[in-house]
């Protein structure tokens, strides 16, 4: 998979590089040469029809998946031959919000956003409890804290989540499908929510979904994934793009059943 | 046809071996995790889930087997006249055998099945990838406290069965069937020595808490990701660590010298 050519700019520091990514599961060819890069201090989403591989990238990205071939680079520095305790090292500079919010059942909200600075800080219990109550206002969650994961909705899971995973101040957050499961409110909410994180921040912030009302609204910078090409640019220039698999894409989005995702 | 037989049945055995290789590699990660770090707080609440939890199972158990070791011994010995040494026969079978074997079976059963379930949800909702996202190692988080629990809380089950079992053989023998209850104690303190039979008690159980703990979390960490890949793991992880306890308790007793 090919990145479909387009003006580049010089890579900066804190851009994502991905270059020639191949990717098999046995037969199966995910992705073959993939090539794009995710800017520094910007909201790029990863676009694409279901199984076109935008959590798969993701999960490369984050090393959570080994790669056939290719290189990933955050910056200048190449981080697919990192080695796990390099890799552990590199995971604090980064937070990731699951599609499903993948906290940890057995323990309650304020645990699983405490987790990280328990870990990786020598903060008190009160500093940390400081951090994390903030942390959940500003997801706009409050007394949740002795709740456990199951009795959250969808919506306070990925707020939830969203919390954890920004509780370390990563310099990349991944999103995987922030809006999937969500009625149109929560689709809203969350993304209201990503875009002050993105502000307030400056946190390069890669997202992967398929709902494109909020990906117009909300990106900087698209990716779009489809058998054998990566188109990337600006929303307003995917929009006017000419490759009819795209157009094609874009347009049953708009003419669904419900004109529009939300 | 026979080398091509030959050749599967070598195919097998190297990818059992190769099985074997990656589940000792995984205690050992899993053991050294524990070594560097220790986690109080996860280890109680591990130790409470896979023993406390356990403890209605083992106690219940263990006193219906040694009320039916009561039984059955009774009959037995009554035919030599010998029924007052009832209480050695019901403590050897107890505390040698049936008390770690049976609570190895247990508990790879109850609580065995709940950890590699556990683990394997975990796999499967994508929970060990947001412990791995936190810059954590979730052997190191999850894995180890569980398989030290195990280690830990064998014997001490173990003993717990064997206690209600000795009771249960008590109950039966002397209150029910009019065997002395003197020469019942007498005959489990005469017959008892804590170099043989306890100690060989205790390292059984040691190894059963390994053999369980090790197999159902490995299990539950490799389970595919979905919910048919977490049913298999559990029923895996029970039918292995049953299987692989009777074999080892074939081996320790052998090994032992009796």
């Amino acid at each position: 998979m090919a990145e479909q050519a387009i003006p580049r700019a010089p890579v900066q520091e804190g851009d994502v590089e991905v270059e020639n990514l191949s990717l098999s599961f046995g037969d199966h060819v995910v992705f073959q040469d993939l090539s794009c890069r995710l800017l520094y201090d910007q909201i790029t989403l990863i676009m694409g029809a279901s199984g076109c591989g935008k959590s798969t990238l993701l999960r490369c990205i984050a090393l959570l998946q080994k790669i056939s071939s290719g290189h990933i680079r955050f910056g200048k520095e190449e981080i697919t031959s990192l080695a796990p305790r390099q890799a552990k090292q590199f995971r604090k500079r980064i937070g990731m919000m699951f599609q499903h919010g993948a906290l940890l059942d057995s323990m309650s909200v304020f645990d699983n956003v405490a987790l990280q600075l328990r870990e990786h800080t020598k903060m008190t219990e009160r500093d940390i409890a400081d951090a994390v109550h903030q942390q959940l206002e500003s997801v706009g969650l409050k007394n949740v804290d002795k709740l456990l994961p199951g009795a959250l909705s969808g919506g306070m899971k990925k707020r939830v989540a969203l919390a954890r995973a920004m509780i370390n101040r990563p310099e990349i957050l991944f999103c995987d499908e922030p809006f999937s499961g969500l009625d149109p409110l929560a689709v809203r909410m969350i993304e209201a929510l990503l875009q002050d994180v993105s502000q307030s921040t400056r946190v390069t912030m890669i997202i992967t979904s398929h709902h494109i009302a909020s990906t117009l609204r909300m990106a900087d910078h698209l990716v779009y994934l489809v058998g054998g090409i990566a188109i990337s640019g600006t929303p307003e220039e995917l929009v006017r793009h000419s490759d009819p698999r795209l157009r094609a894409f874009l347009d049953a989005a708009k003419g669904g059943p419900l004109g529009g995702s939300g | 046809m026979m080398a091509s037989g030959i050749s599967a049945l070598g195919a097998m055995v190297i990818d059992w071996i190769e099985g074997l290789g990656r589940i000792v590699l995984f205690g050992m990660e899993a053991l050294g995790a524990s070594v560097r770090q220790l986690r109080p707080r996860r280890l109680l609440d591990e130790i409470y889930s896979i023993g406390v939890l356990s403890l209605s199972v083992i106690t219940i158990s263990g006193a219906a087997v040694g009320a039916v070791l009561g039984l059955i011994g009774y009959d037995v010995l009554n035919r030599f006249g010998a029924e007052q040494n009832l209480g050695a026969l019901v403590s050897i079978a107890l505390i040698k055998e049936l008390g770690p074997v049976l609570t190895g079976l247990l508990v790879a059963g109850r609580a065995g099945s709940a950890v590699a379930g556990e683990i394997g949800s975990m796999v499967a909702t994508e929970q060990l990838d947001g412990i791995r996202m936190m810059a954590m190692d979730p052997v190191d988080f999850v894995v180890a406290p569980k398989l030290i629990s195990f280690i830990l809380v064998m014997p001490l089950l173990s003993a717990l069965f064997i206690a209600f079992g000795l009771t249960g053989g008590y109950v039966i023998g002397a209150q029910l069937l009019g065997v002395d209850p003197g020469s019942y104690v007498s005959g489990i303190e005469t017959n008892i020595s804590f170099d043989d039979e306890v100690a060989m008690s205790l390292i059984k159980a040691f190894v059963f808490g390994t053999i369980v703990g090790l197999i159902s979390t490995y299990r539950g960490y490799t389970a595919e990701p979905n919910v048919v890949g977490v049913s298999r793991a559990t029923t895996a992880s029970v039918v292995a660590s049953s299987v692989c306890v009777l074999i080892a308790d074939y081996f320790v007793t052998a090994l032992w010298g009796v």
